[in-house]
């Protein structure tokens, strides 16, 4: 019962929304019928022409109210409203260009702080490290307030470790780095032999580090 | 919606529906039946008709059709649909029930 009324009512929504004019011109067309028929009707009882008109368009009572019925049974009214208000919008933005400026820059800023504070969210903590079987990833802190290891104490829980397959450890590092003229800074990790296996990824080009290239804290590569 | 008062709240419906049984008619040609049929008791102002018409078809009871009227000029010709006869089914049932009710009643002797 439902569907079988929706087949009937969806072309004709679709046709009131996307060929208006058509449906309006129609509409005119309907009504302007019936008063030129019943004018007619009445002259043929014997009013004048003019009488006749007169009386037809009265017996329509209100052409313009009737029509605006018409598109409210055909549910045209909501989306001509909405329009209406969109565009009543727009023109008092128009009208009051500094309180418009303010409020497009507002929402700008907010807007954009928050898709960066998202986008650094998204990136450092609700998506997952993009290595293989990054969920089996752990990190470990020594204590509460520094959080770092010493290279022995790492050793040390390497050597007796039963939880975990592996485990690498890393550092900041802070080189100064002078190719001949120009000296420069340059931040860098230093990490254990183990670090990338431990990672589970490899170089698209060359080598990472091979066994027996570490010679122990502080040594270069 | 406006409705004429002096018909009962949706007897409109019932009317059109009834009407566009018998053969597809268009606007002011259903508005002359109305007052033929009614012997001018039932007083339907002709521009109430068009939204009624407007929303039995927006139902799906009527379907509406251009082609030449009666002294061949385009007019808009409504016809009842299978949904529209359904409905006239139920309509005119409900309103069978009603006027019996409100008759019964009539018909209470004043002691």
């Amino acid at each position: 019962m439902r569907i079988e009324h929706w087949l009937y009512e969806l072309p004709l929504r679709l046709r009131s929304l996307f060929r208006r004019q058509r449906v309006d011109a129609e509409l005119d067309e309907e009504m302007a019928y019936h008063v030129e028929r019943e004018t007619e009707e009445l002259v043929a009882r014997g009013m004048t022409p003019e009488e006749a008109r007169r009386a037809a368009r009265r017996s329509m009572d209100g052409l313009a109210l009737r029509k605006e019925e018409c598109r409210d049974a055909r549910g045209l009214n909501p989306i001509d409203n909405t329009l209406q208000d969109i565009r009543y919008g727009l023109r008092v933005l128009a009208k009051a260009p500094g309180f418009t400026l303010v409020a497009i820059l507002t929402l700008a800023l907010a807007i954009g702080a928050n898709s960066t504070v998202f986008a650094v969210l998204n990136a450092v903590i609700l998506r997952p490290l993009n290595v293989p079987q990054g969920e089996t990833l752990w990190g470990t802190e020594y204590g509460i307030d520094n959080g770092f290891h010493s290279y022995p104490n790492y050793l040390d829980l390497r050597q007796r470790n039963r939880s975990f397959e592996d485990l690498a450890a890393f550092n900041f590092l802070f080189a100064s780095l002078d190719a001949g003229h120009s000296p420069s800074s340059a931040t860098g990790f230093s990490t254990t032999l183990n670090y990338f296996d431990v990672l589970r990824i490899q170089p698209y080009l060359g080598r990472f580090y091979r066994a027996g290239e570490d010679r122990g804290l502080n040594s270069a590569p | 919606m406006s409705r004429p008062s002096d018909l009962v709240q949706g007897t409109l419906d019932l009317l059109l529906l009834k009407i566009l049984a018998l053969e597809p008619l268009n606007g002011w040609a259903i508005s002359q039946r109305l007052k033929q049929v009614s012997g001018h008791v039932l007083q339907v102002s002709d521009g109430s008709l068009y939204p009624a018409l407007h929303k039995l078809e927006q139902e799906g009871w009527i379907a509406a059709e251009w082609r030449a009227s009666e002294n061949n000029r385009r007019a808009k010709f409504y016809s009842l649909t299978r949904l529209g006869r359904r409905q006239l089914e139920k309509e005119t049932a409900d309103w069978a029930r009603l006027s019996g009710a409100i008759a019964s009643v009539l018909r209470i002797e004043e002691a």
